[in-house]
């Protein structure tokens, strides 16, 4: 997925004189350039990859440095992206001047560790990488406030921004009560604002529950493909990750044990499992591979089940097909061999002949658009992070008070949700106070 | 021809509500001083809504007295309607606000000044600062070419400078309320390399009493007895007047988007985006489309004045558009409009070229305050004014200056807050902005600023006696709360009267009093022998005692606090050569040079980990020496 926003930001640690490095990364990268690059060769002539030498000139025509610049033709790049890189003669004045020139022809300034944010959204490099290069960006600061900031990228800091975003909006909500009592069609009440802090506190709750199970899942969208043996399980996750990821054969109960294998779908990380099939058996292994089965159902937040559209569905299988979001009917290129229809009501279902690669595409337009709409969802998210789980429980804590106050004065309230909002804000880092006005006025319809 | 007209120890230029409060002060404390104006018939001018007060900034009027300040006086012997806000919230934010006599305000305020000993009062305008080569200011210039030599300037220029009015596509050179704009002092300022900021604000217009029907609004009494401002103030006894509620509708909205291209804000004419709390009526129609109604609110200018002012109507569209406007909304189908409203663009300057104590970082006894500082409202100016005036008269006897912790004072946080984060929009005092808003209620204002305004010579020592008895009362009164035991059987009649669950053995006053549904007025029902104080008094026993809990709550937040703003940071670094620090963070210290490492937190642009940065540089700096 390719990011709208073209971003650019000076990439050399300033202060140390001789050159300085500006990247500019994203759709209009080289028509940015274009605008301010002026070399011997016109700049669509130019290689990727090559050095050329030219001058920086602003809106005036004005000479503002003599430069080089590298020309990186997406997708060869380190973000996938077009990309360009301008070296400049150092100087703090120099290279701000090139920087906000480029601003003003659109460009956005990079947040730290976004080009590498979108590296790895691009999946040109997984987790461990990018926490190497963001040593490198902010070498000085401790080694755990890093990794935390890795973590925010990801869905952990989404779903956080999220809970944090609704923390404001009530305590905004208090604010205008209070600084404009005259609106008293802005009023919140206190028991609205108790409702709404129970199910902020459930929330939150989740998020640290899996701290506590110790269960560390990858960040991403998990999914368990799970069904009857022979169904076609194994094929399904081999054909998305365009890979013999696992062992496919005619023979029912192929596969025990799980398999997990990390898609990159429309940017987004997606976990897939392959499992077991699910019979009744007496072999061992096979038992014992069931039943982690049934543990990655459990711990999928989409389970998808296939089904042989040649056999007769199983009592086992009916059991679990409440545990479906969606079902695919493979080897629809044979006959059918039961009606199932009735048992999906309320199903998406999805007919597929993967042998024959047919369905594939609608099969990753599905997941991509679950995505989309319900976001990377809670249950995939943990907080590993020492210090996050920290700053969770102190918000809960205090929006547990809240839910037990007994006061009957709004501002007594306040005080508690600023507790957990500069908690979570600790963890996003954000600025808890001026959020708050900001988001007065950008919501309520207050003033003369 | 040039010629030197005078020589003062300070100069104040401006009689807004900043410019007054420093002059007296400065005065007060018995420095020889100036006080310019542009217009000796318009002192303390009140060019938007006639009130005074209201939330947060009700609190900064009783900080401002309570440092021996001017305004809160005044306001009492000039209101026509008092209210005390948010009394169902919360006691940190019940907040007094008060409908203002216009003209008796005005009058009353330079009656004041003309009185004042040390201090001299003189229409003029002035148009240069001199420096000397150190840039420290050696006097003032005005349009007749007079020079009046001084050590310290306080510039109070609200928004005159460079004034443009704007109605509609109309716009020109001008002040508020027809009054001339100041066009010199900001070019002179510039070429001495002060950085100038245009900002705009607006006023809704004016209409006449007589052509208001008001069967058809709601009316909103003021409320009795009537709290004063000012800890001096002893009773107020006055008739009150009322304000009136109306709404617009479907009509107000259906003219203002027929019209809506006429706006210069829509067609873009209008550069400066005006303030976010201060939205035009056209801005709320636009994009709260959701809503059928807002609010207007029509208040008295004064007692002698038909003239009402229109809160909430805002606009920027032109004149005969906001008469049809006007002429939608129930009670004013027939309103006759006195003064048309508009906006006014004018210069000020970038508040984070200041130190805390508002002198200019580069500039030696150059001082501004006030509107100039890119706040707005009456009160905030009042009380900049007051700090600049204060700190002129320090620095002059080479005294320690006087600042105020976010922790003490509203005034500290709105001061901090323009210093430290500057501002994009004229700056609003709001209780939201506050961290400590328990700590800072209007009840207690004088217990934390009355010794200090004591110290610095604003307060009397009769007044400082008065306080330390409240003090003591209230403490000995707490103390007893805590001791005197209720028996069971006493306690618990009067805790079923009040609908509560009975106890078992004996209670004290003090957590009686803590229950929300209990009052300090019914605890009298059972401890009828205690004595009876006056209702400031009383008011903080109650809420000392009541939320003892979340006060303590909160002082346990501001040692946090102390703990960074005590981590002070040296003036002269440069933090260009701390490599772990990012380069926004680099170049906004350079430019802020924040006095505490609390300050430097507060710097948007500075992330924790700067902070962390910061933390481990200084220590390493630390051990190197040792
Ligand atoms: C149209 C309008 C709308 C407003 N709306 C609001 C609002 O909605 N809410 C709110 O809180 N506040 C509002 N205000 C702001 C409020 O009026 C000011 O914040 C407050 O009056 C500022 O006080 P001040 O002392 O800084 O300046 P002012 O009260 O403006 O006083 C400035 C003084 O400086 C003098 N002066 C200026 N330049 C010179 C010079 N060169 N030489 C000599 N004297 C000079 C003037 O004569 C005047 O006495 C509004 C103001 C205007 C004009
Ligand atoms: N005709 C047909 N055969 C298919 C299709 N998809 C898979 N197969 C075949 O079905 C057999 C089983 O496929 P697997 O992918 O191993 O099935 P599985 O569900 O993983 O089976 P277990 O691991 O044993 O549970 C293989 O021989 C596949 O080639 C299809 O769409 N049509
Ligand atoms: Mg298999």
């Amino acid at each position: 997925m390719i990011t709208e926003t073209t971003i650019a930001a000076i990439s050399t640690p300033p202060g140390r004189g001789g050159i300085a490095i500006i990247r500019m990364s994203g759709k209009n990268a080289f028509s940015i350039a274009k605008k301010v690059f002026k070399s011997k060769n016109s700049f669509d002539s130019l290689l990727s990859h090559s050095i050329t030498y030219g001058k920086i000139i602003d809106k005036k025509k004005n000479i503002i440095d003599q430069v080089m610049l590298v020309k990186f033709v997406a997708p060869k790049t380190y973000t996938k992206e077009d990309m360009i890189e301008i070296q400049c003669h150092g100087g703090n004045e120099v290279t701000k001047k090139i920087l906000s020139l480029l601003f003003s022809h659109g460009a956005t300034p990079a947040q730290p560790g976004q080009f590498t944010k979108r590296a790895f959204l691009q999946g040109r490099i997984d987790l461990s990488q990018a926490e190497a290069v963001m040593d490198l960006i902010n070498a000085e600061t401790s080694k755990s406030e890093k990794a935390a900031i890795l973590q925010l990228e990801g869905s952990t800091g989404k779903k956080i921004k999220e809970i944090r975003q609704e923390i404001l909006d009530i305590l905004s909500h208090i604010s205008v009560s209070i600084d404009y009592p005259e609106y008293e069609d802005d009023a919140i009440s206190i028991e609205k604002t108790k409702k709404t802090t129970e199910q902020i506190i459930i929330k939150l709750k989740k998020l640290v529950e899996n701290y506590e199970t110790g269960i560390i899942i990858r960040e991403g969208l998990n999914v368990a493909i799970y069904g009857p043996p022979n169904a076609g399980k194994s094929t399904f996750v081999n054909k998305l990750a365009g890979q013999e990821k696992a062992i496919v054969t005619h023979i029912p109960g192929t596969t025990r044990d799980i398999i997990e294998v990390h898609l990159n779908i429309g940017g987004y990380p997606v976990n897939l499992y392959d499992t077991a099939g699910i019979r009744k058996t007496d072999d061992l292994i096979e038992k014992i591979g069931i039943k982690k089965t049934i543990n990655a159902i459990k711990n999928a937040s989409l389970s998808i089940l296939v089904i042989d559209n040649s056999e007769k569905i199983t009592s086992e299988i009916i059991e679990l097909l409440d545990k479906a979001t969606v079902v695919v009917i493979n080897k629809i290129d044979l006959d059918k061999g039961d009606n199932y229809i009735k048992y999906l009501k309320g199903k998406k279902v999805i007919k597929t002949s993967l042998l024959n690669n047919q369905g594939i595409e609608e099969i990753e337009q599905y997941l991509l658009s679950y995505i989309e709409t319900t976001g990377i969802d809670i249950e995939d998210i943990v907080i590993t992070n020492q210090r996050h789980k920290q700053l969770i429980d102190q918000a809960l804590s205090a929006l547990l008070k809240i839910t037990k106050n007994s006061e009957q004065f709004l501002d007594l309230y306040a005080i508690d949700f600023h507790e957990a909002l500069e908690a979570l804000s600790q963890i996003t880092g954000e600025s808890a106070s001026e959020d708050v006005i900001a988001n007065i006025f950008r919501n309520f319809c207050v003033g003369k | 021809m040039k010629y030197i007209a005078g020589e003062y120890e300070a100069i104040v230029i401006g009689a807004g509500h900043a410019g007054c409060e420093a002059a007296l002060a400065l005065a007060r404390l018995g420095k020889k001083t100036m006080l310019f104006t542009l217009n000796n018939d318009s002192i303390a001018n009140m060019p938007c809504n006639p009130s005074i007060g209201g939330t947060a900034k009700g609190h900064l009027v009783r900080e401002i007295d309570a440092l021996g300040g001017q305004m809160g006086k005044i306001a009492d012997a000039t209101l026509i309607q008092s209210r005390m806000l948010n009394k169902a919230k919360g006691p940190a934010v019940h907040s007094l606000r008060a409908q203002i006599d216009r003209r008796m305000y005005q009058e009353k305020m330079k009656h004041v000044l003309e009185t004042q000993e040390n201090l001299d009062l003189r229409q003029a305008e002035v148009t240069d600062i001199l420096f000397n080569e150190q840039n420290e200011v050696i006097g003032v210039k005005t349009n007749t070419n007079a020079i009046y030599n001084c050590k310290a300037a306080i510039i109070c220029s609200g928004t005159y400078l460079k004034g443009k009015i704007i109605i509609g596509e109309i716009s020109y050179e001008g002040g508020p309320d027809g009054l001339f704009p100041a066009n010199k002092l900001s070019d002179c300022l510039k070429s001495n390399g002060i950085e100038i900021m245009r900002f705009k604000t607006g006023t809704p217009s004016r209409v006449n009493r007589k052509s208001i029907d008001f069967n058809k609004m709601q009316e909103q009494l003021g409320d009795e007895p009537i709290v004063p401002f000012s800890f001096e103030t002893e009773k107020l006894n006055i008739k009150q007047h009322s304000c009136y509620l109306t709404y617009t509708n479907a009509k107000t909205h259906e003219v203002i988007n027929n019209n809506l291209h006429l706006s210069p804000l829509f067609s873009g004419d209008i550069e400066g985006t005006g303030p976010r709390y201060c939205p035009s009526i056209e801005d709320k129609v636009v994009r709260f489309s959701d809503k059928d109604r807002h609010q207007i609110f029509i208040e008295p200018m004064g007692l002698d004045t038909e003239e009402m002012y229109v809160q909430g109507m805002s606009s920027s569209l032109p004149e005969q558009v906001q008469d049809e406007m006007l002429h939608t909304i129930k009670g004013l189908e027939y309103v006759k409009v006195m003064r048309t409203a508009y906006a006014i663009e004018y210069d000020c300057f970038n508040p984070i070229q200041l130190r805390k104590t508002l002198e200019f970082k580069d500039y030696k006894g150059l001082y501004s305050a006030g509107q100039s500082n890119g706040s707005s409202g009456y009160e905030e100016a009042a009380a900049q004014g007051l700090i600049a005036g204060i700190n002129a008269h320090l620095k002059l006897d080479q005294k320690e200056s006087f600042v105020l912790g976010r922790d003490e004072a509203y005034i500290g946080v709105l001061i901090d807050d323009l210093v430290t984060k500057g501002t994009n929009e004229p700056y609003r005092m709001m209780t939201s902005r506050s961290e400590y808003r328990l700590l800072l209620r209007q009840d207690n204002a004088d217990k934390r600023l009355t010794p200090k305004g004591y110290h610095l010579g604003l307060i009397s020592k009769q007044r400082y006696e008065k306080y330390k008895e409240k003090e003591h009362n209230i403490n000995m009164q707490l103390k007893r709360l805590k001791k005197v035991v209720i028996s069971p059987k006493i306690a618990n009649d009067f805790l079923i009267k009040y609908g509560l669950n009975p106890v078992k053995s004996g209670v004290t006053l003090d957590a009686l009093l803590k229950r929300p549904e209990i009052t300090y007025d019914t605890l009298y029902e059972i401890d009828s022998d205690r004595e009876k104080y006056d209702i400031y008094t009383e008011e903080e026993i109650e809420i000392s005692c009541k939320y003892e809990g979340y006060i303590k709550r909160q002082r346990k937040q501001v040692k946090q606090y102390k703990k960074m703003e005590n981590f002070q940071l040296p003036r002269d670094l440069d933090y260009q050569i701390i490599s772990g620090l990012r380069i926004e963070a680099r170049q906004k210290l350079n430019q802020i040079k924040p006095v505490s490492l609390g300050q430097a937190s507060r710097i948007s642009g500075v992330s924790p980990a700067d902070i962390n940065v910061l933390i481990i540089y200084f220590d390493q700096v630390k051990r190197k020496k040792t």
